[in-house]
């Protein structure tokens, strides 16, 4: 039963101004969106064998397009633009103050990314995403790096100022759940995004400026890689954001457990930090012992994506049971499958089944070597980033756009939407299905077309390329269809009231323990294991440090 | 807190299979010595061939030691030297691999044998070569243009 | 057992749906490491 004060609630509109500066970050991203999937089609055609690039634009100067764009620009902006819009629903229209932090923060980093991308469009750049010294890319592509990560950092505040108006205003009590989820995901990157600037900033822009003649490698990759997991779990959280508040109010159904939500989101920040030696398994220079640890702490960071897994069915069964649903699965008849806001990221959860196992195979210490570097890698980060992610905020755009830019999504568009995530699903089976079969067999991730000198085990993985040549090429069709429906919600779609949905809390669900907002509790807790796993084995990288290297351009 | 009968039960079983699998690689690695390759190891990447074992790459019989052979690797941008090798199927042989410039990855493709090689350290792995044929190596850590033409083999002869 | 289920909403899809997922894990799992000890 709604009663009339719910219905009110239901149409809370974020504030025009707020939407504005939401929408610009949306912009940027799905702008990403298409030259990123542009670049990862031509690279699926170039590793099937059957093409090559012309214009002598280099495979590795797409791979950095691609990475780039896809994996921290699309990603970051749309992360951004859906938190800003999520504080400004939830925990109230920004200040004149904080909405001008906001757009300081989209500018930096905007700046930043413009600036990286003359760079690697020049060739001056080709060091992909990860940017490994000591190959050595222009001083200008790591300053705009730098600014991108400076520029969320200022946004990030905005919201966190809003965080903190909140509290002061409603003292004693737990804030909107919504809300909370931004500020962890927030605090999380504040933290880990550290690491990155101190490698950015310290050693490669000096070192590439000629400043310095040396870079300390291992150091680089090490905090490269306490900032590399955590960015996962940036992506991430937003999806978690729209299955657990989202999500149960478009099926109609309660959020399961306010408190368990927040508990896990509180996991993920103690979690997603101190693990990122599990990307560094097979180097050189790191005790055993330490990445050992690393890999205890890793498993850790799957507890709450279980508790998730749970909470999403309960909250999908207890709804369907309240249709009518019989029997075991009954209930699982009666979800509103018609309705692209639910199916198209319900799919993106399936999708997280395999991607979670695979990543649980990945962190598993020796039985890393089966895998690392090969595409196995590239296939599972397709299924986690580019489905469960990428698929989550592909539902998620489809109320919020329209809600931002006071439209609807026709009837149409919503069948078009559920087309584009089966299409999507298809291609993405195809593609990640066969870069995990023959990523065991071998390929490596990240290479050019090669036959290896004619090999016979390079041969027998010529079938499998071309069949994630296949399945990006469906991928990109998927991209096409996802672009026309977000062109017609921007500029297009009639005028009208869309809903930003905001789950409530089963009434059965007891009150929220305020310690779970705590923050001096779960800061310590997360700083300190931070410190534990990390002091010493940074001490030792160095203290035992080799002489430096100078930088290459190999490219 | 309440928690679900149900949420509890998948709770215990979730955990405890985490710890299943830590407890097989833990045991594994501690008590059979099956690590992931490390090497604690310093070397000038600038002098690489200079300083012995580096100074002479290529297969060779060891006495005296727990392995049978040694197989020692230098990987430079887009070269692995020895660019091929040999080993007779059964034997014990320890890896030992580093770079003169760039990162470079040393993966056998088909076998475990799978390490990042980075300026200033030596990567080190022991295995058993006990299955015969011809496994492609091949650099999976990106390295510059030539990355994926960067290839060696080695084979396992009965 | 009426009692519990009372208190207890019925839950039963959820927790064979999660036994699902926590089989399919620990047989992909298993998989992975019998390839692992089978190479060398």
């Amino acid at each position: 039963m709604t009663t009339i004060k719910e219905k009110a609630k239901d149409l809370i509109k974020v504030d025009r101004r707020d939407s504005k500066l939401a929408l610009a970050h949306i912009y940027v991203a799905f702008i990403a969106l298409f030259i990123g999937g542009l670049c990862g089609l031509l690279q699926v055609l170039v590793r099937s064998g059957k093409f090559t690039l012309p214009w002598g634009i280099g495979y590795y100067q797409i791979l950095t397009i691609h990475g780039v764009l896809l994996g921290l620009i699309l990603t970051t902006y749309f992360i951004l633009g859906f938190q800003i819009a999520a504080m400004s629903r939830t925990s109230g229209t920004f200040t004149n103050k904080q909405r001008l932090i906001g757009w300081i923060g989209f500018w930096v980093m905007t700046a930043g990314t413009v600036a990286a991308s003359i760079m690697v469009l020049l060739n001056e750049a080709s060091v992909l995403y990860t940017f490994y010294a000591p190959l050595q890319a222009h001083w200008i592509f790591y300053v705009g790096m730098a600014l991108v990560v400076v520029g969320s950092w200022i946004t990030g505040i905005a919201q966190i100022m809003k965080y903190v108006e909140w509290r002061k205003v409603n003292p004693g009590q737990p804030s909107p759940l919504l809300s909370f989820m931004v500020i962890v995901n927030m605090a999380m990157w504040l933290i880990c995004s550290l690491g990155v600037a101190v490698e950015v900033v310290f050693q490669l822009i000096p070192w590439s400026l000629g400043w310095v003649d040396k870079v300390d490698v291992l150091l680089s990759r090490t905090l490269f890689w306490y900032f590399g997991h955590p960015l996962v779990y940036f992506w991430l959280l937003p999806a978690y954001m729209v299955w657990y508040v989202i999500i149960p109010k478009i099926i109609g159904g309660k959020i399961f457990s306010d408190a368990l939500a927040r508990l896990s989101f509180m996991l993920f920040l103690l979690f997603s930090i101190p693990v990122g030696f599990h990307h560094q398994l097979t180097e050189p220079g790191i005790d055993s012992f330490w990445k050992f640890l690393q890999v205890i702490l890793t498993m850790m960071v799957v507890i709450p994506s279980l508790l998730t897994a749970f909470s999403m069915f309960a909250s999908f069964e207890l709804r369907g049971r309240q249709l009518g649903g019989k029997g075991l699965y009954g209930w699982f008849k009666k979800l509103p499958w018609k309705d692209a806001r639910f199916t198209v990221p319900f799919i993106g959860m399936a999708a997280f089944i395999p991607a979670g196992a695979g990543g649980i195979i990945n962190a598993s210490y020796q039985m890393n070597q089966l895998i690392h570097n090969t595409i196995w890698v590239t296939g599972h980060f397709h299924l986690t980033l580019a489905t469960t992610v990428v698929l989550t905020f592909f539902g998620a755009a489809y109320w919020l756009i329209p809600h931002l830019t006071g439209r609807v999504l026709t009837k149409q568009m919503n069948k078009l939407a559920i087309i584009q995530a089966i299409i999507w699903s298809v291609g993405m089976t195809i593609m990640s299905g066969a870069m995990h079969i023959v990523g065991l067999m071998g390929a490596p991730r990240r290479s050019d077309f090669s036959t290896y000198g004619g090999a016979q085990q390079a041969t027998e993985w010529i079938p499998y390329q071309v069949a994630q040549a296949v399945g990006g090429t469906i991928l990109f069709v998927g991209i096409i269809l996802v672009l026309y429906i977000v062109a017609n919600l921007l500029w297009f779609a009639p005028k009208g009231e869309t809903e930003f949905p905001i789950g409530e809390v089963s009434e059965h669900a007891e009150k929220t323990p305020m310690w779970l907002e705590n923050w001096k509790i779960w800061l310590t807790i997360c700083i300190a294991l931070i410190l534990f796993a990390y002091t010493v084995p940074i001490i030792d990288i160095i203290q035992n440090a080799p002489p430096g290297s100078k930088g290459y351009k190999l490219w | 807190m309440h928690i679900h009968k149900y949420e509890k039960w998948w709770l215990t079983f979730g955990i405890s299979s985490l710890v299943l699998f830590l407890f097989i690689v833990g045991f594994s690695a501690f008590h059979y010595g099956s690590h992931p390759p490390t090497g604690k190891v310093y070397i000038d990447p600038e002098r690489v061939d200079e300083i012995a074992p580096f100074n002479k790459p290529g297969v060779h019989k060891v006495a005296g030691e727990e392995w049978d052979y040694e197989v020692v690797l230098v990987a430079s941008a887009f070269f692995y030297n020895p660019p091929e090798i040999e080993v007779p199927l059964g034997s014990k042989v320890k890896f030992i691999a580093t770079t003169k410039d760039v990162v470079h990855g040393f993966q056998v493709a088909g076998t475990n044998i799978n390490m990042i090689l980075e300026p200033g350290y030596v990567s080190e792995y022991i295995t058993t070569a006990d299955k015969p044929g011809e496994f492609l190596i091949l650099c999976n850590e990106y390295c510059g243009i030539g990355h994926s033409t960067m290839t060696s083999m080695l084979k396992v002869v009965e | 057992m009426s009692k519990k289920s009372e208190k207890d909403s019925d839950l039963k899809g959820t927790l064979y749906s999660v036994g699902f997922v926590g089989l399919f894990i620990l047989i992909s799992w298993f998989m992975a490491f019998y390839l692992f000890v089978d190479r060398f």
